[in-house]
């Protein structure tokens, strides 16, 4: 019987990546430590090759991610939510997943609260 | 006041001045990563407000990214996550068990445990035909790539 895989990185063995090109992106360059490089550079080889490009979009919903359960860690983030929920919800973004998860509220005439999935302080 | 040095009592690795020295000799890499404007806006609210700058914060977020994918992965197929741990080490110019190597986070900073898994668990693995489909991908990748 086939073990039933569950990570990512063992998934994109079989998958391609897909690349956005949607202007709701911005590409940065990040300075990293070599220890970082020498990891990326390893699962460059072992997962995400040949399509180099693809290590670019790697980490978007990753940080996406990421950035949601940080704001999530407290109620003090509101007026960090508050500040960028004025733009609209960009689809996939932190905000996006706070809101699938309950922690945006949207009433009949918008924003309704932020308040569900805090920790309290 | 005299005294002597016990060399026993020291680990093998580089003097802090030799280990510095060849930190400042390498070039930090640069990382190309595509991100949702929505989210640089968080972080970039985030940095003005807190003063640490969007680069260190998102640097962090990354390698933070990248050690869950490792452990994730671990959680699948350990073979396959300490060899990549390993191959990090080889090209980052680091013993894998030392420590803050890949190998050692992978391990959770127990030595024993990465001795164990390399002494016994690995082995026994590849005696048994253990070792996945995946795991062979991997290392042919590896071993291709180092030539």
């Amino acid at each position: 019987m086939n073990k039933k895989h569950t990570s990512e990185l063992y998934a994109s063995l079989r998958a391609s990546g897909v690349e956005s090109n949607s202007s709701d992106f911005e590409t940065l360059s990040l300075r990293i430590s070599p220890r970082t490089a020498a990891m990326v550079q390893a699962l460059n080889v072992a997962f995400w090759q040949p399509e180099h490009k693809a290590v670019l979009t790697r980490f978007t919903d990753g940080i996406s991610r990421q950035l949601a359960e940080s704001l999530l860690d407290s109620a003090d983030n509101e007026p960090l939510i508050a500040e960028e929920i004025s733009q609209g919800v960009q689809p996939g973004s932190a905000l996006d997943l706070l809101v699938e998860a309950g922690a945006i509220e949207y009433k009949s005439m918008g924003i309704g609260g932020i308040r569900a999935g805090f920790t309290e302080k | 006041m005299p005294y002597e040095i016990n060399p026993e009592k020291f680990a093998d690795g580089p003097s802090l001045v030799a280990a510095h020295q060849s930190a400042k000799e390498i070039p930090m890499p640069k990382l190309n990563v595509k991100i949702r404007r929505s989210d640089l806006r968080i972080l970039d609210s985030i940095s003005r407000q807190s003063g640490t700058p969007r680069s260190q914060i998102m640097n962090s977020m990354i390698e933070s990214l990248i050690g869950a994918m490792l452990r994730d992965l671990a959680k699948d197929d350990q073979d396959c996550a300490a060899l990549v741990a390993r191959q990090a080490d080889e090209i980052a110019g680091c013993d894998y068990m030392s420590k803050g190597s890949w190998s050692d986070m992978l391990f959770e900073n127990a030595n024993q445990k990465l001795d164990h898994y390399y002494a016994i668990e690995f082995p026994d693995n590849k005696r048994s035909g253990g070792l996945s489909d995946e795991y062979q991908t991997i290392a042919e990748r590896f071993s291709r790539a180092n030539g």
